[in-house]
């Protein structure tokens, strides 16, 4: 039925999204990290606290978007179902 | 810092990606949703019990999505502290921003912004916090009774005050934040010599602006201490206990 592939593309291609969207937060985490080390070479202790929780926040930020990704993919999945139900 | 500002530029346009593929998270719900209703409309039961999963779970996905942006700009926030000390600031010169790093918690602060929590109404007056607010406690429940008003008045308010302190803490609490925010140092007192290194003569506790106490609750407390001491001046002067 052409509605059920309609529904399966548009969830790939907002997967394609969320996958490029991970890249990019993972790259900023490690930008993240290059500014900590430099604040911590230069002892500036309260920017580098507030620059760790930061990097926190972005790891946790990959895990949203992990768990967005498998969120997809369940409703992928369920889409894909229905043909053969 | 450039290379923070940078940073925090990057994580906002991140946040910006996920705010627009709402809009394709939207479409693909909503085309879900209708193959699902064209499914029911055909009795074709099963294939429309798989399909309603689909929207259920890109509905969830889509909560996903706006918790995702949330985390992103808090993250970037978090960069933004890292470069301007407490929240959102004007940006500095990089040779003023190194000196309030220095003098930041010495001299130029208020001794009661610098000490950190002084003991609060509460402790201060012996009110027991566990006991909620305007309940009073089971023994002596009923010991003002024989009181005049006004004293009754003045006991209540002393019992109380902690939370009468509390709601006006909290409503005057933005104008302070505001204010605090707003204050600098005087930059006239230090003359800013244009070098990026100024010798240290002195390092200062490098940490971030200790709490202030709010004047405004303070104020309250003090009303109702001469509140109740009147009341006490009174029922002396007529000679009763």
């Amino acid at each position: 039925m052409a509605s059920i592939d309609e529904v399966i593309s548009s969830i790939d291609a907002n997967t394609q999204a969320v996958s490029e969207i991970g890249a990019q937060i993972e790259s900023s985490k490690q930008q993240a990290e290059e500014v900590l080390t430099a604040l911590q070479q230069l002892g500036i202790e309260a920017a580098g606290h507030a620059l760790s929780a930061a990097k926190d926040q972005l790891e946790e930020c990959l895990t949203q978007n992990a768990a967005l990704a498998q969120k997809l993919e369940q409703a992928r999945g369920a889409a894909e179902a229905s043909k053969h139900a | 810092m450039t290379s923070a500002h940078e940073l925090a530029g990057k994580i906002e346009a991140d946040k910006e990606q996920v705010a627009q593929i709402a809009g394709q998270f939207a479409a693909a719900k909503q085309a879900a949703e209708e193959a699902a209703a064209k499914m029911r409309e055909l009795g074709a039961e099963g294939m429309a019990v798989s399909m309603e999963q689909a929207v259920t779970e890109l509905e969830e996905a889509e909560s996903g999505r706006a918790t995702l942006e949330g985390s992103l700009e808090k993250a970037r926030w978090q960069v933004m502290a890292a470069i301007h000390g407490i929240g959102p600031g004007a940006p500095k010169a990089p040779s003023q921003e190194k000196m309030d790093e220095r003098l930041g918690g010495l001299d130029v602060m208020p001794p009661h912004e610098r000490h950190g929590r002084n003991p609060t109404g509460d402790e201060l007056m012996g009110i027991d916090s566990s006991v909620g607010p305007f309940q009073k406690e089971h023994e002596n429940a009923n010991a003002d009774r024989n009181l005049n008003p006004f004293a009754r008045g003045a006991r209540s308010a002393v019992r109380n005050s902690g939370d009468f302190k509390q709601a006006v803490e909290e409503l005057s609490k933005p104008a302070f934040t505001t204010m605090k925010n707003g204050w600098k140092p005087p930059t006239d007192t230090y003359p800013t010599v244009g070098v990026a290194e100024p010798a240290a003569t002195f390092t200062a506790p490098q940490q971030v602006q200790a709490d202030f106490q709010n004047p405004m609750g303070n104020l309250v407390v003090v009303a109702v201490l001469v509140t109740d001491w009147a009341a006490r001046g009174i029922r002396n002067w007529r000679g009763k206990s």
